[in-house]
């Protein structure tokens, strides 16, 4: 399984959960400012995704596999993303343009970097640790 | 006009599942007209007693410290009245309480002598600070007073209950309809008053529009919709899925709901919700009337 391959039944449940055109969706779309999605649905998206392929994603997996090695010192201070965060996020949220990394980005405003395939990203990887996981 | 519908807790399984009692009273305030024009209790607030069944028990289970609170419900599916004379055995279970990310799945049913009358499929409720909404000593006091196990119940009998209605039943009235497309769409107005009684429970620190409301007003705007093409016809909520509530609707607030059918086939009726305060929006739906 790669992006391309679960993209279409990602775009489809975005469609749903949004309740938008399924021609305005593509791999780059922003969720929040490119689509309107709002934090609850989020945790609808996040349960259809579950529901849909069979797996685990908690919702704040995305950021915790953002974070990396780094400890929590070393990402953020006082609530904003430090230097070492902001390219620990660059490389792991690598389908994000640069330009959408803000100086002084807030840890709450990382779900705005979020785009589709963030998401398909998201849904490979949990397939991928699940299939390791029976083969084990 | 309390805004509590749990009677009795009989079992309580911790982070699992709770059974418990809503006996259905002729004083109930919540009793609307239903199809055939008998009181019943509002379909809404059955599915709001199986949220509240569970609610106890995320509170009981989380020491007190969290409640949940209207979130994304998948489906309710109703299937009957429950009249004056009835108890309702509601049964809810805990599918997932996930305590990290603030989150609990929750799915449930109400039946009368073994006969459903409403299922709740997966219920995913954020969970938020319990001392934001509530007095923590009352929720103490009253989980002591709800909270009596008992090994077995009774079932009663279904009230055979054919009285036609006499009195007026409670209804959430929409203030003034800003638009009204036959067979299309209806768009209204209300404003939540802030001196509705319901405050007073929902909730005592943190007053709030119900959830369970706000679908019951949506479920009476769409019948008073629908009715006009379809006089002849009986309509009947059936279904109300793809739930999803954004914000708090405050008290004073103004809710312009735009109600749009989508389908009619095979005398099912499927109709949209969408409740917006000040141009945001608040809540999500979709229902199903059968028409007979």
């Amino acid at each position: 399984m790669d992006v391309q391959t679960v993209y279409p039944r990602v775009s489809k449940i975005i469609t749903d959960v949004l309740a938008v055109d399924e021609n305005k969706i593509a791999l780059n779309k922003r969720l929040i400012t490119d689509l309107g999605a709002e934090s609850i649905d989020f945790l609808d998206f996040i349960f259809q995704l579950e529901r849909e392929f069979g797996i685990k994603t908690p919702i704040r997996q995305i950021e915790k596999d953002a974070r990396g090695t780094l400890s929590d010192a070393e990402f953020e201070k006082g609530g904003v993303v430090t230097e070492a965060g902001m390219n620990q996020l660059k490389s792991y949220l690598s389908e994000v343009p640069a330009e959408c990394f803000k100086p002084n980005l807030k840890v709450n405003e990382i779900p705005t970097l979020f785009t589709v395939e963030t998401f398909c990203k998201l849904v490979v990887n949990a397939l991928q640790k699940k299939n390791e996981g029976v083969t084990a | 006009m309390n805004f509590l519908f749990v009677d009795r807790i009989i079992e309580l399984n911790p982070g699992k599942e709770t059974i418990g009692l809503k006996h259905v009273t002729a004083d109930d305030a919540y009793l609307s007209a239903n199809e055939k024009n008998q009181l019943a209790l509002m379909p809404c607030i059955i599915g709001e007693a199986l949220g509240q069944l569970c609610s106890w028990n995320v509170v009981k289970t989380s020491d007190y410290a969290f409640r949940p609170v209207g979130g994304v419900i998948q489906e309710i599916q109703i299937f009957a009245a429950a009249h004056p004379g009835d108890t309702i055995l509601l049964e809810s279970h805990i599918d997932s309480l996930d305590p990290e990310n603030k989150l609990v799945n929750f799915s449930g049913r109400a039946s009368v002598s073994g006969k459903t009358l409403l299922t709740v499929t997966n219920s995913l409720a954020p969970l938020l600070p319990l001392d934001e909404f509530n007095h923590l000593e009352k929720v103490q006091i009253d989980f002591a007073r709800l909270y009596q196990p008992q090994d077995y119940y009774v079932e009663t009998e279904p009230t055979n209950y054919d009285a036609e209605l006499e009195t007026k039943p409670f209804h959430i009235e929409y203030d003034k309809i800003l638009s009204w497309e036959n067979g299309k769409e209806i768009v209204a107005q209300k404003n939540v008053s802030p001196e509705a009684l319901y405050f007073t429970d929902h909730f005592p620190k943190k007053p709030v529009f119900p959830l369970s409301l706000l679908m019951e007003y949506n479920l009476q705007l769409a019948h008073t919709f629908l009715k006009k093409e379809h006089l002849e016809k009986s309509l009947r909520p059936s279904i109300v899925r793809k739930v999803k509530i954004n914000n708090f609707v405050l008290p004073g607030d103004d809710v312009v709901t735009r109600i749009t059918l989508k389908e009619i086939k095979d005398n099912r009726a499927i109709v949209s919700f969408r409740n917006e305060v000040s141009n945001k929006r608040i809540c999500i739906a979709e229902a199903e009337f059968e028409l007979t």
